[in-house]
Parts: structure tokens; C-alpha cells; sequence
């Protein structure tokens, strides 16, 4: 079988899991199919072959998806993580920070499947009651990033409603259009989604409250990077609320990042701070020294086995602290200190020190 | 003229006072070196015979004629002065406050909370050097035109401009930076090992001159024996300076960044030190500052493109002998306001201004480098 059939057909076994594992339906194991895709990097992808090396699996003897190894993220930016070559790349997502020179390289062969994981989970965290939403959305525009994952999931997100307005305009954002685009008389809720840092910015900028309608709901994700007005997830979310009149559980945090291709979300309607995976997304907690797994409930760093990665890298080490639940809900710390400083706002906040 | 030349010579002997002062921290007989001793071997975080290494070694305690005008002529006359420092470096104290007196006839001192040693001792001797215990008093009596001088991290130094902008003083930052090691094609391994290793254990590897890349011309073969040479060195030198305790998040730093280069390439992880090995390098990644070293095999034209993002960053460029090579050459280019010396003397740099001279020699080019 060549590699691309082979991916095609992990592809489709993933979409199948993602649908199947959100109803009741059967489906392959999440193991059964992380070792299968991990076998196939082992083969394609020099950097996973490694790592099984390294870590002394040959990657036939796989029986359980937690003894796959994992690619530090920070690998992304020193090599290609690809089972394909740069010929058969359909996007590549970059890093958004700029530390050390060079950002983290993410490519794909194929989107689909990353379209339907972030749409599904998003149905399932993001408008679970199914409404009809206007869609606003404070960051570039995917025409504008086309490296960013977040402006290519917000723009699916955009699509899925069939309606979307981007209000940062890659320079700064448009605030008086987006007054009036939500000022509207209208009784459509609203999705209102973005970076962190352009809800900091708009909290500082507007005069008075901006009440959405009932129904309306707001993702705000990324963090401020030590490089400009930090608020804490508690202050961010109240302050929101108090803008849009909305209740503090209306106000969700995403959590993604360029090296995956799946998202965790708060729960709508939840006021708590934890964060949960979909299905095909394995979080564990790992030593921050030895880099072994934790039991659950330990604090460590962040371990991902995302399903959705078909083509780069099933596991994924991060070093960003949490807590995961005995039920699989995390809780995040914030990056380990001294680690380099990444992420989404960092493009929206970059320019907005160059415009000061 | 005579105003300039009085101020020459009266700088000049607040620096030799200063100096004078230093001898005898470096005297392990004398009570100021047995008390230096006593409260770094206690505070530093570096081993007792690190410590010794620093005293005897690194900590300046003479200079020529000839370094001591440079170094005065470096530094702009102004009323006052003031001097915020950082931690990393037990010794860095004795230059920063050097050059504060180069500048002013008497100088406020701001010492870092974790490392206050050299800073105290030295003001305890001198009636020039006056102690302040927050950078506020430091700010609060200072007046516009008078100079701060600002020795830490980039995001110390962002914390403090603006408050030096607002009130009017004259900025001098010295903000994070890391040295480079070139080895080109057809230097000895052996003994550029240990020269770099030489440079490599004074503060264990934690100043901003301290080498943390090191690109290695003549083919992958030629950088791996290189980086296998480098750790043989490095243990060597850890039998009689052993490198100092290290911190749970430090271990874990070395022990996440071992294991993303043995992905990549080679690594080397002994007890006290982490040598890792790119033979494909793609992009750079710094080792963590416990006496680890990343060494990339590149020839000129690619180190230098390697280089390029990290340029601003690099303080000291180290070669093997006097005349730089054609890697060294490259280097120097891309970070031209690096110091360029001998690999093993990276960390004992000429007495002829500040150690980190990026913003001197960019103002000197006319670059843009003082923020008022």
C-alpha cells in the first residue's frame, strides 16, 4: 500500500471514530487506532521512527496507545514532522511565537479530518443547543493568517453558520464596526470568538457594556505571553461577562495549539475552570524531570495522543503544567517557567506593540 | 580639554579604587575574600571550588593603561548614577559598578535580591558606592539626565523603562544575551574541546558571555567528534569543578531538552554537564545555561543563516587562536557587535567597557541603542 493510500485510509478510520465516539454507535478502540497511526509515523516519519527508537518500542510490539512516544512540541520548529513530502502539503500551520527565530511548522496533507474533529467538538462544547448563531470573531481572518489553525477553525466555524464577521483586520481591531454589528436590533444570539489579548484589548477600549443577545456565547483562547497586560482566566471571564451581560458560565476558554489538531473547550453552562477533550484526544500528565506518565490527579506536563494528527505525530509532549481528573478533565497551570513563551495572541499583540 | 582630561583621571582612580578592592576578594587569605567565599558558597548555587574558579579567575582585579581609557572613555560622563543588578553571574557586580564609576562620581547600587555578595562588599569598602534597596529609591533619587544603568534579563529591563523614560533618565540596558563557539574545518578537536570547555564551566554556563551553541565546520563527522571531544573535556574539568546544585525545574529543563535532541541527533548527558549534537540542523535551539552546549554542524554560509533570527542575542563569538576562521568570520558578520576573541578566553574578556558591548558598539555604529 503506498502512503498515501495508507493515510487516506487512517484518515477515514479517524473521521469514523470522531463520529462514532459521540454517539453510541461501536468503534475501533482509541488504542487499536493510536497504534496504528503511530505505526505509520514510525514508518514515514523520521522523527517518530526516533523516538521509538530512542525509546526502545519496535513500533509492531505497540499494544497500548500510552506507550507510544511523544514529540516534544519544540520539535516542530527544528524539523519537518511529516509522513509526506512538501510537494503534497494542502496548509501548513506555523507557531505564532517568534523566541526562537524560526516558528513551529505544522503541515498537513489533507484537512478534512481536522475540520470535522474541530467542528464536532465545537457542536458538542460551543452550541450543544444547536441555535442559530451570528458568528464574530476578533482575530485574523483565515485570507489574512493563513498559517494560523485558529483563523482556519474559526473560519470553519464561520461556514458551519453560514454567516461571519472578522473584526481584527490584521492591523488592529475595527471597533466601531464591530459595535455596530452587535448593536444590531436582532434577537439572533451571537458567537462571539477570539484571542484573549483582542478581548483584553476590546474590555479596555470600549466605554460601556456591549449586551448580546440572549442565547450568546463567547470562546476567548490563547494567553498574553509575558509580553503585554495579563489577566488572570477568572478576571478575563468576569470582565467578559460584565461587558456582553452574560452569565460567566455564556463565556468558554479553548485550548489549542498549532501541533494539534484537536481542542479542548470548557463546558458551556459550566462556571468551573476545566478544560475536556473529545474522544480522540488523550490527555495525560507527565514528569516535568523524567517525562514518565503521572497517575491521575498529579500536577505535570501536558502529554497528548491526538488521533486527529494523522500525518505528523500521534503523541505529543507539551510544557504546559496540568492536573488531569480521574475522568479525564484537566485542569491548566500555565507553562512551565522558562519555557519559551507561544501561542495565538502573540500575532494580534505583536502588532498592536508595533502600531504603540 | 582639561575638563574632559581631569574627568578622565578622577574616573579613573574611582576604577583602580574599585580594582583595589577586588584584589582582595580575590585573596583567599584576606578577610574580604574568606567572607566572599563564605556567602557565595552559600547563596551562588555554583560548587564550592565554582565559586573559588569565579574568585581567582574571573573576577577582575587589574587592568592596563591602555583597557582602563577605553573603558572610561566608553562610558559618558553624568551627575549621578545608578546601577541595577542581576543575579546569574557571582562576579559580573565588580564591571557593572566599574563602569557605573566611569560614569559618575558616586554611584547607588541596586544588588540583586538572590546574589548581593560582590555588590555589598565592594560598597561596604568604598565611600563612592552607596547600597539602595528597591529600584524605586534607585529611581527616586536619581534626576532627568542622570544615567541607570540596567544589568538582567529582557523583561527586568522592559519593567524598568518606562518608569527611567518617564522621569527622564538616561538608559543603559544590558539585557540577555549568550555567547557562540566557532570551530572551523581545520582546527584541532582536542584542544578546541577544551578551550570551549574552559569557557564553559566558569558560572556554569549561566553568563551572558558563556557559550551556548557551537557551530562546528568540516563535514557531521568532524562536529561529532567535536561534541564527543566537548563532553570528554567537560567531564574532566567537573572531577576538580564540579558544576553547582541544580533546581527540580533545571534538571527537568536539561532532561526535556536531552530528550528532544536525541530525536534529532546525539546527546551527551553526564552528571554535570549536557553536550547535544545536531548533525542536520534546520533551525537553532539553545541549551539550557548548567554547562550545556548545543553543537551544530554548519558550514559558514549556514551557521551564519542559523544565526541570523538569534543575532542580536549574541554577545561573544569565541575562535580557536587569534585570527578568525572563515566560520568565525561568517559569524562576526551576522552579530557584528559581538565580541570576537579566543574560545578560552570568552569569559575573561579584555577590561575595556562593559563584557556585553552590543549596545556601545551599535551606538558607535550609529545605531539607534539608548532609550531617554
Amino acid at each position: 500500500m503506498s502512503v498515501e493510500t495508507e493515510s487516506r485510509a487512517l484518515h477515514g478510520r479517524v473521521r469514523a471514530f470522531i463520529d462514532k465516539s459521540l454517539t453510541a454507535a461501536a468503534c475501533e478502540s482509541f488504542d487499536s487506532l493510536a497504534c496504528a497511526l503511530a505505526r505509520f509515523q514510525a514508518e514515514h516519519v523520521p522523527v517518530v521512527r526516533a523516538a521509538f527508537r530512542r525509546a526502545g518500542i519496535h513500533p509492531a510490539d505497540l499494544s497500548s496507545a500510552n506507550q507510544i512516544p511523544a514529540i516534544p512540541t519544540d520539535i516542530f520548529r527544528l524539523r519537518r514532522v511529516a509522513a509526506h513530502p512538501e510537494n503534497l502539503d494542502t496548509r501548513v500551520f506555523e507557531t505564532s511565537g517568534t523566541t526562537f527565530g524560526k516558528p513551529g511548522h505544522h503541515a498537513f496533507r489533507e484537512l478534512d479530518t481536522y475540520h470535522h474533529g474541530a467542528l464536532r467538538w465545537a457542536e458538542q462544547m460551543l452550541w450543544p443547543d444547536d441555535p442559530r448563531l451570528r458568528v464574530v470573531l476578533l482575530a485574523c481572518s483565515e485570507a489574512q493568517a493563513p498559517t494560523s489553525s485558529l483563523s482556519y477553525m474559526l473560519a470553519r466555524f464561520a461556514d458551519r453558520h453560514g454567516n461571519g464577521a472578522w473584526f481584527w483586520d490584521g492591523e488592529r481591531l475595527d471597533l466601531p464596526g464591530l459595535v455596530a454589528a452587535l448593536t444590531i436590533a436582532s434577537n439572533v444570539p451571537v458567537l462571539v470568538a477570539g484571542t484573549s489579548f483582542a478581548f483584553v484589548h476590546l474590555c479596555d477600549t470600549l466605554s460601556g457594556p456591549l449586551p448580546l443577545p440572549k442565547g450568546s456565547r463567547v470562546m476567548q483562547t490563547g494567553g498574553f505571553k509575558g509580553r503585554s497586560r495579563e489577566v488572570a482566566p477568572t478576571e478575563l471571564r468576569a470582565s467578559l461577562s460584565k461587558t456582553f451581560d452574560l452569565a460567566e458560565n455564556a463565556i468558554v476558554a479553548e485550548y489549542g495549539m498549532t501541533e494539534l489538531s484537536s481542542q479542548l473547550y470548557q463546558r458551556l453552562g459550566d462556571a468551573g475552570d476545566r478544560y475536556l477533550a473529545p474522544p480522540w484526544l488523550r490527555v495525560e500528565a507527565a514528569c516535568p524531570e523524567t517525562l514518565a506518565l503521572l497517575p491521575r490527579g498529579y500536577e505535570g506536563i501536558a502529554r497528548f495522543l491526538d488521533l486527529a494528527n494523522v500525518d505528523s505525530s500521534v503523541g505529543i509532549q507539551t510544557a504546559d503544567r496540568v492536573i488531569v481528573d480521574e475522568d479525564g478533565g484537566v485542569t491548566l497551570l500555565g507553562r512551565l517557567p522558562g519555557a519559551p513563551p507561544r501561542g495565538c495572541s502573540l500575532s494580534i499583540e505583536h502588532v498592536l506593540t508595533a502600531d504603540g | 580639554m582639561v575638563d574632559g582630561k581631569r574627568r578622565r583621571t578622577d574616573a579613573a582612580a574611582r576604577v583602580r579604587a574599585l580594582l583595589a578592592v577586588a584584589r582582595r576578594i580575590a585573596d583567599p587569605g584576606d578577610s574580604l575574600g574568606v567572607c566572599a567565599r563564605a556567602r557565595l558558597c552559600e547563596l551562588s548555587d555554583l560548587s564550592l571550588s565554582g565559586v573559588e574558579l569565579a574568585l581567582s579567575r574571573h573576577l577582575e582585579t587589574a587592568a592596563s593603561d591602555t583597557e582602563l581609557a577605553t573603558f572610561i572613555e566608553r562610558a559618558e560622563e553624568s551627575a549621578r548614577c545608578a546601577v541595577v543588578l542581576s543575579g546569574n553571574v557571582c562576579t559580573a557586580a565588580l564591571r557593572a559598578l566599574a563602569f557605573g564609576l566611569a560614569t559618575a562620581s558616586s554611584v547607588l547600587v541596586k544588588p540583586s535580591r538572590r546574589d548581593p555578595v560582590l555588590a555589598e562588599l565592594l560598597a561596604a569598602e568604598l565611600p563612592t558606592l552607596e547600597v539602595v534597596r528597591s529600584v524605586e529609591e534607585a529611581l527616586d533619587r536619581l534626576q532627568a539626565g542622570d544615567e541607570l544603568h540596567v544589568y538582567g534579563s529582557d523583561v527586568t529591563v522592559a519593567a524598568i523603562e518606562p518608569r527611567a523614560t518617564a522621569r527622564g533618565l538616561t538608559l543603559r540596558s544590558h539585557g540577555s544575551g549568550f555567547g557562540v563557539a566557532a570551530i572551523e574545518a581545520d582546527d584541532a578537536i582536542e584542544s578546541a574541546a577544551v578551550a570551549l570547555a574552559t569557557a564553559l564551566v566558569p558560572f556554569d554556563g549561566r553568563g551572558c558571555l558563556s557559550p551556548r551553541l557551537a557551530f562546528v565546520a568540516g563535514g557531521r563527522e568532524h562536529g561529532r567528534a567535536f561534541a564527543d571531544s566537548l563532553s570528554g573535556a567537560l567531564s574532566k574539568l567537573a572531577l576538580t569543578v564540579p558544576r553547582g546544585t541544580l533546581s527540580t525545574l533545571e534538571r527537568g529543563e536539561l532532561s526535556r531538552f536531552a530528550n528532544a535532541y536525541q530525536l534529532l541527533g546525539e546527546v551527551w548527558q553526564h552528571q554535570d554537564h549536557l553536550v547535544a549534537f545536531d548533525p542536520f540542523p534546520e533551525a537553532l535551539s539553545l541549551a539550557p545555561a548548567h554547562r550545556g552546549v548545543c553543537v551544530i554542524a554548519a558550514e559558514a554560509a549556514v551557521a551564519a543563516h542559523l544565526l541570523t533570527p538569534f543575532s542580536r542575542r549574541v554577545t561573544a563569538i569565541g575562535q580557536v587562536g587569534n585570527r578568525p576562521g572563515p566560520l568565525a568570520h561568517a559569524l562576526a558578520q551576522t552579530s557584528p557587535f559581538a565580541r570576537l576573541g579566543r574560545l578560552e578566553n570568552m569569559q575573561r574578556p579584555p577590561f575595556d567597557g562593559p563584557v556585553d558591548l552590543r549596545n556601545i558598539l551599535a551606538q558607535s555604529a550609529g545605531t539607534k541603542t539608548r532609550s531617554r
